[in-house]
């Protein structure tokens, strides 16, 4: 800790200042409008959107960390994580609610990191020198996937699952009864977070990933072949997305727009944390979290719009572009 | 080599006036025979479907094929244009945006919303707003003071023209208040976002439209926008540009209308590249960091193609929404569809040829509709073609990308140059040896 | 400079031709390296010295020509094998990776198990200051101890030969003395072929020399034969 504060650029102690005021001025602002109780659930509601952003936009960012291709494909790797795992579970009736789901999150993960796996080693690597057209390949990709998948799933959204009885438990928060299977969703999203930061900072791959969104030129030079780390940290952000998807199908079920929704949020998240910056990341997905759901709740007591909380995140995107183009904890630009 | 033989005779022409005029309009000619053969075809395109189809062009009711014709090559027509539009950013400006549906259904929406919710107190509404502007622009950005007077002056004329003080708006105001509309769009997001990489660019734009994509569609503004049943306007439409009056003729100078608007963008563009901007627009693309150190505001240049581009692009969704069967403003103009399809079009036509967009969009989009009863069968399954269409256009897209990436008119074009180079050579090789 | 078999060289350039692009860059270089020696590549801006390293390492690979490193064809081979092969680049801006400690910056150019732990002793008795900076994000550390940084780390896996691409550049006079001692105690393990601007330092520290002109190597020979002659100094290096 003394060594992170130590170590810390001056414009990202000034982003640190931002995050925590902005998110007191927020937090000030539930309280006073909705009261305790509503303000509470509004706060947890947020922290959960935030852990689910986070694992699309980790990928997004690491994967343009290192590669330098933004991966429009995000949202399509969570959309087929859903619809996948949603399916699988369908399929495997005959076999124990706990079962079903740890084969859901399975067969989730595995079929899009395949996915992630081929479309990197086969479509991506072989663009490295166009970089425009990797950006484009991606979009495509995105609507192909997001085609593909109501050609085979059809296009009515799915019900949610019922989580397993091990995660279904209910508890009140703030005079509202929810299911346990929220914390279970902050819990995995809390367990990325330190997974990845524990990879990142502690293991020789992740420090190779690290000098790699530096310069991977050099660090090809140091001996190591940074191509197989390229498809590596693909694969690893896909997974993540996917995750992100089959975590979701039993609390909000599945439909066609969630793979969009969440990559404008990731988009969002990676402007405003910094690109390649997994701190940003994190910080910046809870900021978002928060600002969406706070958003929500003040239009739907006020205007009775929820709608209008769209607005509020691209208004932030563009806040956070005017003071700091290259996002709160972005890299210097060399 | 007739073109030589043709130039070879005007040569030989004494007098030097009749020489110049006759260059001139074989040049005219030559270089652009091509261009009006297909505009021929197009003008006469209904009839030609008339002919083989047996049916009429301007019948009592809206049937028979050379109607349905007349109807999807208009469509056709647009989503060119807007293809058009798109490769005016993408491959001529390098700016990808993943937003352009914005301005294509911004057309539309706010041509009818304007016409559907006006009334005479606007107009000095915008009076206002423009002095506060002013006011503002004068104190904080250092413009001076002539142009500041000119901006005042033409906001006012402009003002004065598109909006009356009663409540009658005509069509025409309308669609020029949208032009308007999609400029200053365009500004925003332009001064916002162009100053930065072009990723954030890019996320920008998408984040834009999708938020309106989702104000469109969303059951709040039911009242105004229709949601996602979309924004009704039969009674708006002024009966001489409505395609569903086939009979009095409306539908064939409709299309009439739209071969007309496509040729005029088709040119706009043309010049527009050939002028000095659009010369310093390719400098930017090939080059941006070397077109800033010589001089170049490439940030001022790139924010004048993305308005042109907007307009375009607008114009085209007013023109698209008219042939519209079910009369209204469809939220799905502003959803990713219409700025995919572009995307797609502009690659496999060709990034950064003028004529490759409008090949692909109008090959694909008529080829969709022509084989849509078609079945395609794989093994012993079998595929109506409507609903592999968008999977066979992922699939063709992801291959011009890896292995085209010039385009069909893009590779077209370089092999000809190739050739033309091979042939040089070969002339040179043969005067060396005959000189040896 | 003709030498048939390659065996007494460490690196045997032979005539490359390098493109960037449509750009010719290298065309027609020969360099021979002799192991043990300190070798400098002198001439004017834009020559094309640093292509030639990044051409050694494989980062901008030569269309033609051959590179021999001791006595195997190292063209064309990604970079990272040639890297494994034993050649350590340290790249002008001496491009340390800023987020990563210090620690982390030596610990990423292990090849084996156990390499820092190995060469700890030689990394620090070279450069002391490192030690005291260990755990120091490398974006903190001065110009001046980057720069050992970057040398140090191309010292932590065996590496036989050392490309080093103007260290001097932006160092204050008392780090470049202190930088150059580094470099002579370490020629006493591994070859080194330096890239330097500064004829002070390169004619101080190096043995041979090479010069490069418009992308071809003019001349070689020894740096005490060179000193003497004004005519050639002139000629390619502009100004003594």
């Amino acid at each position: 800790m003394q060594n992170y504060l130590a170590n810390l650029p001056p414009q990202h102690r000034r982003s640190w200042l931002l995050v925590v005021i902005y998110i007191a001025v927020l937090l000030v602002v539930s309280l006073a409008d909705f009261g305790l109780n509503t303000a509470g659930q509004t706060v947890f509601r947020g922290i959960l959107l935030g852990m689910l952003v986070f694992l699309v936009a980790s990928g997004l960012s690491l994967i343009f960390g290192l590669l330098d291709v933004l991966n429009f494909a995000q949202g399509a790797f969570l959309l087929i994580g859903a619809y996948v795992g949603n399916a699988t579970y369908d399929a495997l009736d005959a076999l124990s609610d706990e079962m079903r789901f740890l084969a859901a999150i399975l067969s989730a993960v595995g079929t899009v990191g395949v996915l992630g796996a081929i479309i990197e080693a086969g479509l991506i690597r072989p663009l490295y020198k166009r970089p425009i057209f990797q950006i484009v390949l991606t979009f495509g990709l995105a609507a192909i996937f997001l085609d593909l998948v109501e050609r085979v799933y059809g296009p009515d959204p799915k019900q949610p699952i019922d989580p397993p009885a091990l995660l279904n438990g209910k508890f009140t928060l703030f005079a509202q009864s929810l299911s346990t299977y929220r914390l279970f969703i902050i819990f995995l999203g809390l367990i990325m977070m330190v997974s990845v930061y524990i990879l990142l900072n502690r293991t020789r791959i992740g420090i190779i990933i690290r000098a790699g969104v530096q310069d991977a030129e050099m660090v090809q030079a140091l001996g190591i072949n940074v191509r197989r780390v390229f498809t590596l940290v693909f694969v690893l952000g896909a997974a993540l997305a996917a995750l992100g998807g089959i975590a979701i199908v039993p609390y909000q079920g599945a439909t066609l727009e969630m793979g969009n929704q969440f990559l404008i949020l990731a988009i969002v998240v990676v402007v405003i944390g910094g690109m390649g910056s997994y701190e940003g990341t994190a910080i910046a997905s809870i900021v978002v979290g928060l600002t969406r759901a706070v958003a929500e709740q003040l239009s739907l007591t006020h205007f009775d719009a929820p709608v209008l909380a769209e607005t509020s995140i691209l208004l932030l995107m563009i806040a956070v572009l005017l003071i700091q183009p290259s996002g709160l904890f972005g890299r210097e630009e060399a | 080599m007739i073109e030589r033989a043709v130039y070879t005779h005007i040569q030989k022409i004494e007098d030097p006036t009749l020489r110049n005029i006759a260059d001139k309009l074989a040049h005219l000619i030559l270089d652009n025979w091509f261009y009006a053969l297909v505009l021929l075809l197009l003008w006469r395109f209904p009839y030609i479907v008339a002919d083989l189809s047996d049916t009429e062009v301007t019948p009592r009711r809206p049937t028979g094929d050379s109607v349905f014709w007349q109807s999807v090559m208009a469509q056709a027509l647009l989503i060119a244009c807007l293809s058009m539009s798109y490769n005016l950013l993408f491959g001529f400006s390098g700016v990808i945006s993943f937003g352009h549906a914005l301005f294509f259904g911004a057309g539309g929406y706010i041509t009818f919303l304007m016409m559907r919710e006006y009334d005479g107190a606007y107009q000095i509404r915008a009076l206002i707003v423009l002095c506060f502007i002013t006011l503002c622009l004068a104190l904080f950005v250092r413009v001076p003071i002539r142009r500041l007077l000119i901006f005042l002056i033409g906001g006012i004329v402009l003002i004065l023209l598109l909006m009356p003080n009663n409540d009658k708006l005509s069509f025409y105001q309308a669609v020029g208040l949208s032009v308007i509309g999609s400029i200053i769009l365009s500004l925003i997001s332009g001064t916002v976002t162009l100053r930065l990489r072009g990723v954030y660019f890019a996320m920008f734009t998408l984040a834009l439209a999708e938020m309106f994509y989702v104000l469109a569609k969303s059951g709040t503004f039911r009242e105004i926008t229709g949601a996602e049943d979309g924004l009704v306007i039969r009674d708006l439409i002024p009966e001489s540009l409505n395609p569903t009056q086939t009979f009095e003729g409306h539908r064939l100078m409709m299309y009439r209308i739209t071969v007309i608007f496509f040729v005029i963008v088709f040119l706009a563009i043309r010049r527009y590249l050939n002028s000095p901007i659009g010369r310093i627009m390719l400098a930017i693309r090939e080059n941006e960091v070397r077109a800033r150190t010589i001089g170049y505001n490439t940030f001022y240049y790139k924010l004048i193609t993305m308005i042109f581009a907007g307009v375009i692009a607008s114009l085209s969704g007013v023109l698209f929404v008219l042939w519209g069967t079910a009369k209204r403003v469809d939220p799905s103009l502003l959803s990713l569809t219409y700025t995919v399809d572009p995307l797609l079009y502009t690659l496999i036509g060709g990034v950064g040829t003028i004529t490759g967009p409008i090949i692909a969009a109008l090959g694909l989009v008529l080829g969709e509709t022509y084989l849509r009863d078609e079945v395609i069968s794989i093994g012993s399954k079998t595929y109506p073609i409507a609903e592999v269409w968008d999977l066979f256009l992922g699939i063709l897209f992801v291959l011009v990308v890896m292995l085209l990436p010039n385009g069909i008119v893009g590779t077209w074009n370089k092999w000809r140059a190739e050739q033309r180079i091979r042939k040089m050579e070969r002339d040179l090789q043969r005067s060396k040896d005959r000189v040896a | 400079m003709k030498n048939d078999g390659a065996s007494s060289l460490i690196l045997d350039i032979q005539d490359i031709h390098t493109f960037i692009g449509e750009f010719h860059i290298l065309e027609g270089v020969s360099v021979q390296v002799p192991p043990g020696s300190i070798t400098v590549l002198l001439g004017r801006n834009g020559a094309g010295k640093t292509t030639t390293l990044r051409s050694i390492i494989g980062l901008t690979p030569p269309k033609t020509g051959q590179i021999m490193f001791q006595g195997q064809a190292i063209q064309g081979k990604p970079a990272h094998k040639i890297a494994r092969m034993g050649i350590g680049y340290v790249p002008e801006n001496r491009i340390i990776f800023r987020d990563l400690t210090v620690a982390q910056n030596l610990q990423i150019a292990e090849r084996r198990k156990g390499d820092l732990d190995r060469k700890a002793d030689l990394i620090f008795g070279l450069f002391p200051d490192l030690k005291r900076l260990y755990t120091l994000r490398g974006g903190n550390l001065s110009g001046g101890q980057q720069q050992m940084l970057a040398i140090a780390r191309a010292l932590v896996p065996d590496n036989s030969l050392l490309l080093i691409d103007e260290p001097s550049e932006g160092l204050a006079p008392v780090i470049i003395e202190q930088m150059m001692d580094a470099i002579r105690q370490l020629s006493a393990h591994t070859t080194v072929l330096l890239v330097e601007q500064n004829f002070q330092v390169a004619s101080q520290l190096a043995e041979r020399y090479v010069i490069i002109e418009e992308g071809m190597s003019v001349h070689a020979g020894l740096i005490t034969d060179l000193v003497q002659n004004n005519e050639l100094i002139t000629t390619y290096l502009g100004v003594a």
